[in-house]
């Protein structure tokens, strides 16, 4: 998992509504996707920058870079984040 | 072919079954002189072929071959809905359902909102009540009817289309009216959201933005593409900051409909 680069599918787009921030899914994905996925301010900024490939390491230190937090505890938070989106299809 | 005018949108609509259409479809009627938006032609043919050029979308396939199928040019400006006679048991049935799921993705296309529910009048504004099907809506919408007769008039019961007009909502009829085929050709400010679920209470929740999100979500024609999802979420907002959203636990007796009406109205 450590050397992996992860990026989301490009069919899945960051939308704001109602002062929250959540995912939804377009062209096939929509069709196969039937949920919505409700981000927090943390995740938000993974997802943001899951746009582009990241391995683990690159993710936990942008949390690390933007919030006071142990390197450690933000790598586990990006490794349950990024298992999430594994678990639906959401990466490429 | 007759043109109708449902939601601002013109329809040029040929079709086969009268089920789900006659004594509904006749107050659209459009007699003027503008062009149809959109063309819909419905027909039937043993065996479909998959079209080898231009655009078509599958509806529905068997182990022996396609059941049903749309093409379409530029806009959708003309739309073709192919249905193998022999692969439904209920063509008229499998006619509404098709030609309804067209017109609500045109009608998203135009910039309205479906929202699965029956909306009723009551002194001239609409109540919905949504939920999944099965779930009581037409049920609980009859209670009004029942209760309150001078004030109450049905408007859709199957998917009425909101619309964001001069900075109200307006809730527009369609002849995709369900099986009830109760509906009226009219736009009607929006009062309020009731989303209901099965229970015994009776008991009457306004919910927060992010709970009344959730059920919009579930209840509307899902966007496929990101104009759409736009227009969708920019509705959702307006409605989420201006129109009052319940959530009721409806029991099958005439207090649920007390209920909401003392939540909605104060009495």
């Amino acid at each position: 998992m450590e050397n992996n680069k992860y990026k989301v599918k490009d069919e899945y787009l960051l939308k704001e509504v109602a002062g929250e921030y959540i995912v939804v899914p377009v062209g096939k994905e929509a069709i196969s996707f039937q949920g919505i996925i409700n981000l927090n301010e943390t995740s938000k900024l993974l997802f943001e920058n899951l746009k582009e490939p990241k391995t683990i390491n690159d993710l936990a230190n942008i949390l690390t870079n933007n919030y006071e937090v142990d390197f450690e505890i933000a790598k586990n938070d990006v490794v349950n984040f990024i298992k999430t989106l594994e678990e639906n299809n959401i990466l490429e | 072919m007759n043109k109708y005018l449902i939601a601002n949108i013109i329809i040029g609509f040929s079709y086969r079954f009268n089920e789900y259409f006659k004594d509904n479809i006749e107050t659209y009627l459009y007699e003027g002189d503008k062009e149809a938006d959109h063309n819909i032609i419905v027909k039937y043919k043993k065996e479909l072929e998959v079209p080898q050029e231009g655009e078509y979308r599958i509806f529905s396939k068997s182990l022996k071959g396609v059941k049903s199928l749309m093409t379409y040019d530029k806009d959708y400006k003309n739309i073709e809905v192919w249905i193998d006679e022999e692969a439904f048991t209920d063509l008229a049935t499998a006619e509404y359902i098709y030609t309804g799921m067209i017109f609500l993705e045109l009608a998203q296309r135009h910039g309205l909102l479906p929202l699965h529910g029956s909306a009723i009048t009551y002194d001239d504004e609409v109540i919905l009540f949504s939920a999944p099907s099965g779930t009581g809506k037409t049920t609980h919408a009859k209670m009004w009817h029942r209760l309150y007769p001078e004030h109450v008039l049905w408007l859709n019961d199957d998917k009425p289309l909101l619309s964001i007009e001069d900075n109200k909502v307006y809730v527009y009829g369609a002849p995709f009216s369900g099986k009830h085929k109760a509906n009226t050709n009219r736009k009607i400010p929006l009062k309020s959201i009731v989303f209901l679920r099965q229970g015994v209470t009776d008991k009457v929740t306004k919910l927060k933005k992010d709970e009344a999100l959730k059920h919009l979500m579930v209840n509307t024609l899902r966007p496929t593409e990101e104009k759409l999802w736009d227009n969708t979420l920019k509705q959702f907002d307006f409605i989420l900051n201006n129109i009052p959203i319940y959530h009721l636990d409806a029991s099958v007796s005439l207090n649920a409909a007390k209920a909401v009406k003392e939540a909605v109205y104060g009495k």
